[in-house]
């Protein structure tokens, strides 16, 4: 879980199954970013809670809150939740990127957070760059071009 | 949650090398067979990793990499991931496919849909040579899937072994297995996901818990 104010960029590499939620204030030019890895802590009691999708989106709202962000100003760009493995297969292992997709639109939805932009699923992976000057995301893939959004 | 790697003993981690010295033996063995010409493996290192060290086996996670993941069912769940990256990936399949020139930049668009296969094939028989090594240490049965075969970046694919660790335990097992014909020496990742009950029975059926 990262914070940054303009003009620093922020950035996470490589997402698979895993999200990249992205929230960002344009009045403070302020903004974060989460490496969501499973949807749900399952209630269980949570060492690293940014992992988590319930648990690590609430957790940079608030942090954001604190340095002055307000709900409304928010907008949350959300990227990755690919399915890197091309299977029929009933493993869970197989849906996580799904999963961990939908609990991200859910919990933004549930913090009352806009959910302007979102490039989920496929079976490719993403690096995606959030400029903290404009709240441009940049998503990097190998094979499936560059997109801003 | 409970680490439950930290705790490996010296004869667990014995255990293990066996695993992948007999593993990688039958490996040898059945891919010398198809070639009709001597392939050598050996499994170098054996490492317990801890799922924040994942990311750096590869390098850069941006870095390209072919990957297959296989399932378990059976006495022991879980999964196995074999990594390879670009240049191995394209000489492990040139062995196999009987690709004799050399090519010295390889990117993702060298690898055609025959090496893609014939790298399906190598996760089958690693895989498969695995299991049964720890068959016959441990007794346990497992049945692999057919593989999931992808290239993409190392750090897309090693979430994916993040995510199974974060669900179960915070370790993976890992075999740095070597493949060796002739001069060429290519090194793979393959790293053996177990779930928590079933490391504990692999560990208590190899009489090592």
């Amino acid at each position: 879980m990262k914070v940054a104010k303009c003009p620093d960029t922020i950035t996470t590499i490589g997402l698979g199954s895993c999200v990249g939620v992205t929230l960002y204030d344009p009045r403070l030019q302020m903004g974060g970013l989460l490496h969501v890895l499973l949807p749900s802590s399952g209630g269980e009691p949570v060492s690293v809670a940014a992992k988590y999708a319930d648990s690590g989106i609430p957790e940079l709202v608030n942090r954001l809150l604190r340095m002055g962000c307000s709900r409304n100003s928010l907008v949350a760009k959300i990227a990755g939740g690919a399915n890197m493995f091309h299977s029929t297969g009933k493993s869970d292992i197989f849906r996580i990127g799904e999963r961990n997709a939908e609990t991200c639109a859910r919990v933004l939805a549930e913090q009352k957070i806009r959910l302007a932009f979102r490039d989920t699923g496929g079976n490719y992976g993403r690096t995606i760059e959030l400029d903290t000057g404009t709240g441009r995301l940049l998503i990097k893939t190998i094979g499936h071009g560059i997109r801003y959004a | 949650m409970q680490n439950i790697f930290e705790s490996l003993t010296p004869a667990q981690i014995d255990a293990m090398r066996e695993i992948g010295n007999i593993g990688a033996g039958n490996a040898a063995t059945a891919l010398s067979g198809i070639l009709g010409k001597t392939v050598e493996m050996t499994v170098p290192e054996i490492r317990v990793i801890p799922l924040s060290g994942v990311q750096d086996i590869l390098g850069s996670p941006e870095n390209p990499v072919v990957g297959g993941m296989v399932d378990l069912t059976g006495d022991m769940t879980g999964q196995v991931m074999l990594i390879l990256g670009i240049r191995e990936a394209y000489t492990v399949a040139s062995l196999l496919c009987g690709r004799s020139e050399q090519n010295d930049s390889v990117g993702i668009s060298d690898l055609t849909e025959l090496d893609i296969s014939a790298l399906e094939e190598v996760t089958n028989i690693l895989c498969g040579s695995y299991l049964s090594a720890i068959s016959s240490l441990s007794g346990l049965n497992t049945t692999p899937s057919v593989p999931y075969m992808c290239i993409d970046m190392a750090g897309a694919m090693l979430s994916i072994i993040a995510v199974e660790c974060g669900k179960t335990n915070d370790c993976a097992l890992f075999f740095e297995t070597c493949f060796s014909e002739a001069e060429d020496a290519m090194a793979c990742h393959f790293f053996l996901l177990p779930d928590r009950e079933s490391y504990k029975r692999l560990m208590a059926s190899l009489g090592v818990s």
